[in-house]
């Protein structure tokens, strides 16, 4: 099945580049050409600012995004206004963001745009549902990694995972990298139940006993956990962080005696370092997620800003063989 | 006074605004923006489309239409910034226009609704649709038609040609120009056609924001069950059946009544004594709302209600007293009398409610306080309400007593949960000059310390054994 196929089953899909400049814009640009033909069906926005003519930190030369004639995106005020292409204003939402209202436009010829969006994960969730509303089948999130984003893109159905040699120019270490965080973007959901129970709570450490109940262990963050002295685990072996997860509360939990149940917001909140994590799954320990998004995809980008350029197909059999999803260069594929 | 700054001063009112469902900021302004009004002519006309308001929510046809203005009035946002600059010289951007063609959209729609209701004065604004809307497709979206000039649609058409064919941006980089300085044009045209409207486009933003604060209120009117104020410039306040809405809320929750009563104030202070906890300040709280509430245009939480217009209504209820700027609770309470006698003095029309005034220094001065105060409104002939608890008073006054704890009311003990049971919280007439004695009563009920009450009640009756050998010896 074509690429595009499978992503229009999902109601939304993020990409997300795992580094800057791993063609995530490349990537978007790819799918926006797939869907040209079904343009109505389609949305799309950005979580943060995205969109610049140039990146901001290499101030290498970013490829613009193209929205075909007929789709429907949603950007900031500011950008709107600085848009090249003719497009109909549907909605002004009352949503604020630092560069103004998010307007909702259709382009009614093709052109560019610089995409911004929502700033928090709230504002995300609502306008994929408003924009399912107007009749969207699926919106494309040009999503971002970054601890200062606000604005999860785990809130998408479905995600595509833009790596490449920006990451890394030696290729196991870019493979190895790359497999991390598709195992994490692939962690289990917790039940439906406690879902819902702990979408509420915004800080804290939670534990969760046998009976489903949360009890706030009264930690106000995980980098506080040694000078407290208490026993994490008194409720027993199931924790909910609603913050970020660092190396630190990887190795506190991977000394305990019992085997723990970590649960995170999505697996954007995990910031430990590879080893970390690994050494406390192999100890039996299990991370799971409020929120998942489905992987779709990997794909890569063998040109590094640096002017490195790695052999593309060499690459893409390296991570096929530590990957279980599909993996494509969208510089040279023509049709997947 | 706008009703912005009332809601600062008086919680209970801010607690009845919070209740209003207003649909759009629009109608939120309008309100905000309400002057307190003395004039009988102005309030009356208010009251009565309120009063039709309600009616037609009374039947099932019109109440349909009274939903659909909602879910209209809904959709409409505030763009008083945008229809400022129709007035000016500047050019309005796609975002403009496109706020413009969805707010006239919506008075179109809402003046075709309400066109049966003489009141609403909205203005044509069909023509401005039309200008916006050169497609006629009646859409609320917006952006700078093909329709505007025939120049357009043959630059776009040569474009979306062109890059079919293959063509890049680089290569068609000139015709982007030239259609960006047609779509300027066609702006620039635009914003010069909309300046004659701004006028109607003001005119039609008060109108949404009235329709949408008169539907509130009578919204509100409904739930609530309150009535209509009769006003007059001159008279006595009557009030039945007068009820607190925020403390009938509280008291509703916990699965009690509130016990609405009958008040008449006439030129002349009327003062009020009864025991602790029989409801003096929520009767004091409960006047002050009435008469905001009727002067800014609502209905009133009362069975009948004739409400003398005032000019001002001067409080001090002791918990709203601003103690921060470092005077001692007397100094600032004394302060406010100032103020009071100053506004009387320059022959204001107001209103006077004073809560256990001079309650903070010693009863004997006290006392007295509350007499000079008291002798000064009614030789006055000021509408005032004075509560307190000292015995005493003797100044020219009109005495009402809180009935209070009654006995047998309810069966069984009565403790701090169904006191509520046992007080009847009606006023009556009362020439007596000694005032309830049920403060010890009350504190045992309230479960305060054994030892502490006992104390407290050896030295009242040694104080009572004081005055009887008093009596004996004169």
């Amino acid at each position: 099945m074509r690429l595009i196929e499978r992503i229009s089953d999902f109601r939304s899909l993020s990409i997300v580049g795992l580094e800057k400049n791993t063609g995530k814009t490349e990537c978007l640009n790819y799918i926006l050409r797939q869907a040209r033909d079904s343009a109505d069906r389609w949305a799309l926005t950005s979580v943060g600012i995205d969109g610049e003519n140039r990146d901001q930190v290499c101030q290498t030369p970013k490829p613009e995004i193209t929205v075909p004639e007929g789709m429907v995106f949603v950007t900031s005020e500011k950008h709107y206004r600085e848009k090249r292409v003719v497009s109909e204003i549907l909605e002004i939402s009352s949503e604020r963001t630092a560069l103004g209202r998010l307007v909702v436009a259709r382009a009614v010829t093709e052109g560019k745009v610089l995409l911004s969006g929502p700033s928090d994960t709230t504002a995300l969730k609502r306008l994929l549902g408003r924009l399912q509303e107007m009749g969207i089948r699926t919106t494309l999130v040009d999503g971002a990694l970054s601890r200062l984003s606000l604005a999860s893109p785990a809130v998408t159905e479905a995600m595509i995972l833009a790596t490449g040699a920006a990451v890394s120019g030696n290729v196991p270490e870019l493979v190895r990298r790359t497999r991390y965080v598709c195992d994490l973007i692939e962690l289990e959901e917790v039940e439906h139940a406690l879902q819902a129970k702990l979408d509420t709570i915004d800080r804290g450490v939670w534990a969760i006993d046998e009976k489903g109940e949360c009890m706030d262990l009264q930690l106000p963050s995980v980098f506080m956990l040694d000078k407290q002295g208490v026993d994490l685990l008194r409720y027993g072996p199931r924790l909910f962080v609603a913050g970020a997860v660092s190396d630190r509360l990887f190795q506190f939990l991977q000394v305990q005696k019992e085997k723990v149940e970590l649960i995170v917001r999505d697996f954007t909140r995990v910031f430990a370092q590879p080893a970390s994590y690994y050494a406390f799954v192999r100890k039996g320990g299990r991370v799971r997620v409020l929120h998942r998004s489905r992987l779709l995809a990997v794909t890569i980008n063998p040109l590094a800003p640096s002017g490195l350029l790695l052999d593309s197909g060499y690459l893409q059999e390296a991570m096929e063989k530590s990957l279980s999803v599909p993996v494509l260069d969208v510089r040279r594929e023509k049709d997947i | 006074m706008i009703l912005r700054d009332a809601l600062q001063r008086v919680k209970g009112f801010r607690y009845v605004v919070e209740q209003l469902e207003l649909c759009s900021p629009v109608g939120r302004r309008c309100l905000y923006d309400s002057p307190w009004m003395d004039s009988k002519g102005a309030l009356e006309m208010e009251f009565e489309r309120i009063r039709q308001v309600c009616a037609l929510g009374e039947q099932p046809a019109s109440a349909a239409v009274l939903e659909g203005v909602e879910v209209k009035l809904m959709q409409v946002r505030d763009i008083r910034g945008t229809v400022k600059r129709t007035a000016t010289a500047s050019v309005l951007d796609d975002l403009e226009l496109f706020e413009l063609k969805h707010f006239a959209l919506l008075v179109e729609d809402i003046r075709e609704m309400v066109r049966m209701w003489p009141w609403v004065e909205l203005p044509d604004l069909k023509e401005l649709v039309g200008v916006l809307d050169p497609e006629g497709n009646r859409l609320p979206h917006f952006y700078v038609y093909d329709a505007y000039d025939p120049e357009l649609a043959e630059i776009r058409s040569m474009i979306r040609q062109r890059s079919q064919q293959g063509d890049s941006e680089e290569e068609l980089a000139g015709l982007y120009e030239q259609e960006m300085a047609v779509e300027n044009r066609v702006r620039e045209d635009l914003s010069v056609r909309l300046r004659a409207w701004h006028a109607r486009l003001q005119q039609a933003l008060e109108g949404i924001g009235m329709v949408d604060m008169i539907l509130a209120k009578a919204k509100l009117t409904r739930q609530w069950q309150l009535v209509c104020p009769t006003v007059q410039e001159e008279g006595d306040l009557v009030l039945e059946g007068l009820f607190h809405p925020q403390v009938q809320a509280v008291l509703n929750r916990e699965g009690k009544v509130f016990q609405a009563v009958d008040i008449c104030l006439s030129r002349e202070a009327a003062v009020i004594t009864g025991a602790n906890m029989a409801g003096k300040t929520v009767l004091l709280k409960s006047v002050q709302l009435v008469q905001y509430l009727t002067q800014f245009g609502f209905y009133v939480p009362a069975r009948k209600a004739v409400v003398p217009l005032v000019e001002r209504v001067l409080t001090s209820i002791g918990d709203e007293q601003d103690e921060l700027n470092g005077l001692s609770s007397f100094a600032a309470e004394m302060l406010v009398m100032n103020d009071i006698v100053d506004a009387i003095s320059q022959h204001q029309r107001v209103l006077v409610l004073i809560d256990e005034l001079a309650r903070t220094t010693n009863p004997q001065e006290g006392r007295a306080i509350v007499n000079g105060m008291v002798d000064f409104l009614s030789s006055h002939r000021v509408m005032a309400m004075v509560t307190t608890h000292y015995g005493g008073i003797t100044a020219a006054c009109r005495k009402w007593r809180v009935r209070g704890v009654v006995e047998n009311r309810f069966k069984g003990e009565m403790t701090l949960n169904n006191i509520n049971e046992f007080m009847d919280y009606s006023l009556e007439a009362d020439d007596r000059e000694d005032v309830p004695h049920e403060a010890i009563r009350i504190a045992w009920m309230l479960g305060i310390d054994r030892e502490l009450l006992e104390r407290v009640e050896n030295y009242l009756q040694e104080e009572e054994g004081n005055s009887c050998l008093k009596k004996t010896v004169q």
